[in-house]
């Protein structure tokens, strides 16, 4: 099944805080599937998004809505990678991630990948220090 | 080979100093990650990325409330889109970004 690639201009716009995230979306992720790599065989992890811990009171709608939409978020490696314990979801993780709706047409047997955001901190920065420091 | 992770902190005036220090042969990070000093028996003082590169591998990811607002709005959004063309150089794809 091939895939395509879509990018919105707001995407576009998230590239251009830093070259090197785009250098690490072609590097990891764009190129290595364009080569006839499956998202599986990808170095970074790649996740459906309702399945990721929400905070906030937005959390129902998103977890609703990522599902509905089939929203789905790759690790690109920016800046660097890391390794994870994660046995779902294998594949390094990174403060890098695109954001992805995933589209299949049945008929083509096309699927798409949509990136409709890219962030370069995935997560503000929290410091569980009462666990980690006793 | 066992790893052993010690953490403490230090506060100074306003600022607190984290120090990760590690005792193993084990290193915490990959090859790739610039953090050569979570090498085996070193110890470093963190700055904040640094000690976010750490902290990640501690803890999962999450999806904080303005993000998923965000995100939700990019759902709908009608921003224009560009299908990428097949066998897209790193060049192309940068001067893309670009234009």
């Amino acid at each position: 099944m091939s895939i395509k690639f879509d990018i919105t201009d707001e995407c576009k716009n998230d590239l251009k805080a830093d070259p090197l995230l785009g250098k690490c979306l072609h590097k990891n992720y764009i190129a290595p599937i364009q080569s006839g790599k499956s998202v599986a065989e990808l170095r970074g992890r790649f996740k459906p998004s309702w399945e990721v811990r929400v905070e906030g009171s937005m959390r129902d709608l998103f977890v609703q809505q990522a599902r509905d939409r089939n929203l789905h978020h790759y690790h690109i490696g920016y800046r660097f990678y890391k390794s994870s314990s994660d046995q779902t979801y294998p594949g390094d993780v990174s403060d890098g991630i695109v954001h992805i709706l995933v589209t299949t047409n049945q008929q083509t047997n096309e699927t798409v990948h949509k990136l409709i955001k890219v962030c370069p901190h995935h997560n503000p920065f929290k410091l569980p220090i009462d666990r980690l420091v006793g | 080979m066992n790893t052993h992770t010690q953490l403490s902190k230090s506060w100074t005036g306003q600022f607190v100093t984290f120090t990760v220090a590690t005792v193993a042969a084990a290193p915490l990070v990959s090859a790739e990650q610039p953090l050569g000093s979570f090498q085996a028996a070193s110890a470093y003082e963190a700055s904040t990325t640094q000690l976010k590169g750490f902290v990640h591998q501690q803890d999962e990811f999450f999806i904080s409330e303005s993000e998923s607002k965000d995100l939700l709005a990019r759902l709908d959004s009608d921003s224009p889109v560009t299908r990428l063309p097949d066998n897209l150089s790193e060049e192309a794809f940068l001067a893309f970004i670009q234009s």
